[in-house]
């Protein structure tokens, strides 16, 4: 039956419940700027009641446990995008730092000195003897050498640095997958896996980082812990309370650049192609397929104008530092360029496999790293007058070679553009720019879809925070609520005690 | 349906707005101070590709125009020269004709020096090279002049092609006429010394006016006409290639002033829009900044305590 020492037990379950939320409220209070917490409660749940006679009579309150309000979902979701954006971010800005090597803005930029280049034959033909007009030719064509080789620096060079990224990258996965993994220890212990709100928030945060730096699936198993695995399936980082660490090695097959593995049980797999988002996943993409992609182009525009020029220069005659006529002498030489003569119809280039200049439909010309040779035929340079400038032998005066020369820049079908052997492209000019756009069209394509990601990742993020975030007059409002239920706990508390003293006072007639 | 929003100040999308707002301004500022309205190739890839392309197009454009330039200096060069030949030969056919009242051996003496005289036109230079040598570029004359007397009179070191320019990219001029077709009116080994051969007819007619020979002097003075013929089909020819040139050169120019203009169209930013457009951007980043400012900063507890 409900008596006086009952009701005292009632009076104190009020009180501490009361104080216990008061308590959770203030946590909520001192982490409102806490990034990635999540706003907890406590679950208030009326104690069992005990019989008397025929009446049941309540026996207080407790607190069963401290919730935090969060939305599972949202967070994977929000893992995602992250993902996604810090993959597109990491591409837009790469491309944007590279496209100042394609600008051309008519005084300086590849078309610009192609053209020029050309344009010195044409002055040529007017005067094909003429010794400053001869040099003017061979001080354009290494214009152009250095400008070909500077657009091509610039983005070796930044794959170079993308290539330090990534070394500087993965030890930080590391740290932050065996901080999940640590973790997923401390969390699955608990007799409740939900129970440690606060572990779980931290490990939502640094799950929230490791997105941002490499695309994860993320999965939950039955003890509440955080499975983690790569995008594309392809190894596991965390599993349980073990965190497989992902080591670099060089790889002399892709210019010493960094291939990245993860170990896990003594098995290291290969996971360089097999990393789609994250930071991480957009720098081998950027380092192994986009950037070389415009390096090759490069290349195949300098090898076939090497070998579009050389091909005219060589039938043609010149006249060399003796006065006698000369023959055969190509324009450009370099490592990679064909100067036999007459040229393999394919201009067979380096084949990397057997380094040799057969080229046929089966091994396709490779002008892989030409651009870092090409020179201007040293002959040429001491001699100038060694310019094919004229299609009879013995006649110097004769600038119907000089004209075929000039004539390349309007020719179709120069450049390998696709790398099979086929000549199937525009003028030179239509190739630049063919190049041009598509630098710019990437830069574009990723500028918008790293907006897009924003802008989604915001609004999953204000999701999450409406669902989770600590509201200042919410927490207020119960605040005063429990500090009146704890007043009046404690006003019931004092009221109970002076009927026991007035009861003991009568007991004792005192 | 009620959204909760916990804090205004740290909520993301009004911070992602406001630097939305401040990286478009900065964008249009780069624009007014470079004078481009695309700064990378990323910001509109459709119009650097265009550019490129007008550039390259006027460039080339340009190449044919100054090879035009070059073409009609060395043509007007040819027509001077053509223009003394011909008064020459006025002078010699006066000359022949003016022997019938008796001054035969002072006019032979005068044939004789403007004999020279067309020698030295044939061997006419500019800026270090014969213009009339054919394609044979070398620091000998083409016509060497053995004597009147000498079998062959004249050796003649050019040849008989002819140079062509390239003054569009379907097109070529030829600038030049060969020294043979100029004085013998054909290819020297066959015309040297025949009626068209004008070197050879100046010193046939200067021997027959020293003999006294009227037929001789007649047969002269009619192949020195006919020459006069030949050299004036050869002055309009030179002069029709000008006018080829010069209308080439003209539509190419006009050509290219269109390309500049479509070129600056895309090229340059238009700078009534941009400021506008600066001055917009300018007052939302203000109002934006305003806003979140006066957003109510109270919450519950500064009216509990």
């Amino acid at each position: 039956m409900a008596n006086l020492t009952t009701s005292l037990g009632i009076g104190l379950s009020g009180l501490q419940a009361a104080q216990q939320s008061m308590s959770v409220i203030g946590h909520n209070i001192a982490n409102i700027n806490t990034p990635g917490y999540s706003q907890q409660s406590t679950v208030l749940t009326t104690n069992p009641s005990q019989e008397y006679g025929n009446l049941q009579f309540g026996t207080g309150v407790n607190v069963s446990s401290v919730q935090a309000l969060r939305d599972q979902f949202l967070n994977l979701q929000l893992t995602q995008s992250i993902c996604n954006q810090s993959s597109a971010e990491t591409h837009s800005n790469a491309l944007q730092a590279v496209s100042s090597a394609f600008a051309d803005d008519g005084t300086t930029g590849l078309n610009t000195q192609i053209q020029a280049f050309f344009a010195s034959f044409q002055t040529l033909s007017a005067d094909p003897t003429n010794a400053s007009l001869q040099q003017n030719v061979v001080g354009k064509a290494q214009s152009m050498i250095t400008e070909l080789q500077s657009a091509s620096s610039t983005l070796n060079n930044e794959m170079g640095s993308i290539n330090e990224q990534i070394g500087s990258t993965v030890p930080e996965i590391n740290t932050l997958t065996s901080q999940i993994a640590v973790l997923n220890g401390q969390i699955s212990q608990q007799i409740n896996p939900s129970n440690d709100n606060d572990a779980i928030d931290q490990r939502q945060q640094l799950t929230d980082q490791l997105a941002n730096l490499v695309g994860i699936q993320v999965s939950t198993d039955s003890k509440n812990n955080y499975q983690i695995t790569l995008d594309s399936g392809a190894a596991t980082l965390v599993s349980g309370q073990t965190a497989y660490q992902m080591t670099t090695a060089m790889d002399p097959s892709n210019n010493n650049y960094l291939k990245v593995s993860v170990q896990s049980g003594g098995v290291t797999s290969d996971v360089t192609d097999k990393i789609a988002g994250g930071t991480l996943g957009a720098n081998m993409d950027l380092r192994d397929v986009v950037l070389p992609g415009y390096t090759t182009q490069l290349d195949r525009i300098a090898g076939s104008i090497a070998d579009q020029v050389n091909t005219v220069n060589m039938a043609g005659y010149g006249t060399d530092a003796s006065g006698n006529p000369s023959h055969n002498i190509p324009f450009f030489t370099g490592s990679g360029i064909d100067t036999s003569n007459p040229p393999d119809a394919n201009f067979g280039h380096v084949n990397l496999a057997d380094n040799t200049l057969a080229a046929s439909a089966a091994n396709p010309p490779n002008y892989k790293g030409i651009i870092n040779s090409l020179v201007v035929n040293p002959l040429i340079v001491a001699t100038p007058s060694n310019i094919a400038t004229s299609n009879a032998k013995g006649v110097a005066g004769n600038n119907v070679n000089v004209l075929a020369l000039a004539n390349l820049q309007n020719q179709t079908s120069t450049v390998d553009t696709a790398g099979t052997g086929t000549f199937n492209s525009g003028p030179f000019s239509t190739v630049v720019s063919g190049l041009l756009n598509k630098v710019g069209t990437q830069a574009q394509q990723f500028n918008t879809t790293a907006t897009n990601q924003e802008n989604l990742t915001t609004a999953l993020q204000t999701q999450k925070n409406s669902v989770s975030g600590v509201d200042m007059d919410t927490s207020a409002a119960q605040l005063l609520a429990f500090q009146q239920g704890y007043q009046a706990a404690a006003h019931f508390i004092s009221t109970i005690s002076q009927l026991t003293s007035q009861l003991m006072t009568s007991l004792t007639g005192s | 349906m009620t959204m909760r929003v916990p804090n205004l100040l740290n909520n993301a999308q009004s911070m992602l707005d406001l630097q939305r707002i401040k990286q478009q301004y900065a964008q249009t500022v780069l624009q007014l101070t470079t004078g481009k309205a695309v700064i990378n190739v990323g910001d509109d890839p459709t119009a650097s590709a265009q550019m490129s392309n007008y550039q390259s197009s006027i460039d080339l454009n340009s190449q044919y125009i100054s090879q035009a330039d070059t073409a009609t200096g060395q043509l007007q060069n040819s027509s001077t020269i053509l223009t003394s030949i011909t008064n020459d030969i006025n002078r010699l056919v006066e000359l022949g004709q003016g022997a019938a009242s008796g001054n035969g051996s002072a006019n032979a003496t005068e044939v004789d020096s403007i004999r020279t005289d067309l020698i030295s036109l044939g061997n006419t230079q500019i800026q270090g090279r014969y213009l009339f040598s054919g394609t044979v570029a070398s620091s000998t004359p083409p016509f060497v002049d053995n004597g009147a007397a000498a079998v062959p009179a004249v050796t003649y070191n050019g040849d008989n092609l002819t140079t062509q320019l390239n003054i569009s990219s379907s097109a070529t001029v030829t600038t030049n006429i060969p020294g043979d077709t100029l004085l013998f009116g054909g290819p020297a080994a066959t015309s040297q010394g025949t009626a068209t051969d004008l070197l050879a007819q100046a010193a046939a007619l200067s021997a027959n006016l020293t003999s006294n020979n009227a037929a001789g002097v007649q047969t002269a003075l009619t192949n020195l006409q006919a020459i006069s013929s030949r050299i004036g089909v050869l002055t309009t020819d030179l002069g029709g290639r000008e006018n080829g040139v010069t209308n080439m050169q003209n539509g190419l120019n006009d050509f290219n002033a269109n390309l500049q203009t479509q070129l600056s169209t895309i090229q340059s930013v238009d700078y009534p829009t941009a400021i506008t457009q600066l001055s917009q951007e300018s007052l939302s980043q203000q109002a934006s900044l305003n806003a979140m400012a006066r957003a109510n900063q109270k919450s519950l507890f500064d009216y509990i305590a």
